[in-house]
């Protein structure tokens, strides 16, 4: 991790188009949280709109060598599809990252620890997906 | 924004570097119990899985007062 300062993460190296695209992303975010409060269902749209974007974010960051700044988009896309309900893809980004051999110990075990909860979530799911079924068919 | 799990609220910086900033409301008016809240918000900053430092500002709302610092992050600090 060349790019690391004590203090902070490298962003050297990306452009105005760049940012623009981490305030566009930023923006969904907060409205995805605010329509969640809302119980409204557009939060799911904004959600996985901003996972999207992060995950182009972290692929740009990759491409400029930028590990760290790829990582906190990694994750965040993460965090993202699981909030839009996507399961299946929030857990297989986070097994993505917990293959990365330069991972640090804290970053491992805060994804560790939320891939670990995620599956609690889809277990909880699936238990209620089966009850729902089976007592239709009583 | 910063990601849920990030143990703060938003990424800043620069044009080269960027840290937390970790923003906390209260309608507290007693100075120790807002004191304890900045202490509070600064352990969690400093908790992120990132090992960056960055800021912190608790706003008592009841007194119109703030603290307002900045943190380096250190292994020994959690």
């Amino acid at each position: 991790m060349n790019s690391h300062i004590p203090n902070g993460i490298s962003r050297q190296g990306l452009d105005a188009s760049f940012a623009a695209e981490e305030t566009r992303k930023s923006n969904l975010l907060l409205q995805a949280t605010l329509l969640r409060e809302q119980g409204r269902e557009e939060a799911v749209t904004r959600f996985a709109e901003a996972a999207e974007i992060e995950e182009q974010l972290s692929r740009a960051c990759l491409e400029r060598g930028l590990k760290e700044k790829f990582l906190v988009h990694r994750f965040s896309a993460a965090s993202c599809w699981a909030q839009a309900g996507n399961f299946y893809q929030a857990i297989t980004i986070c097994e993505q990252l917990l293959a990365e051999t330069d991972l640090t110990e804290r970053l491992r075990h805060r994804v560790s620890s939320y891939v670990n909860t995620l599956r609690a979530r889809r277990n909880q799911w699936f238990a209620e997906a089966v009850a729902a079924q089976n007592a239709a068919e009583v | 924004m910063a990601a849920e799990g990030d143990r703060f609220d938003y990424w800043v910086g620069s044009e080269e570097y960027e840290c937390g900033l970790e923003v906390s409301g209260t309608m507290m008016v007693n100075a120790d119990d807002i004191e304890a809240r900045h202490r509070s918000k600064v352990r969690q900053l400093l908790d992120n899985p990132y090992s960056v430092g960055g800021y912190v500002i608790v706003v008592s709302f009841a007194t119109r007062q703030a603290i307002f610092s900045y943190h380096e992050f250190a292994e020994a600090q959690v």
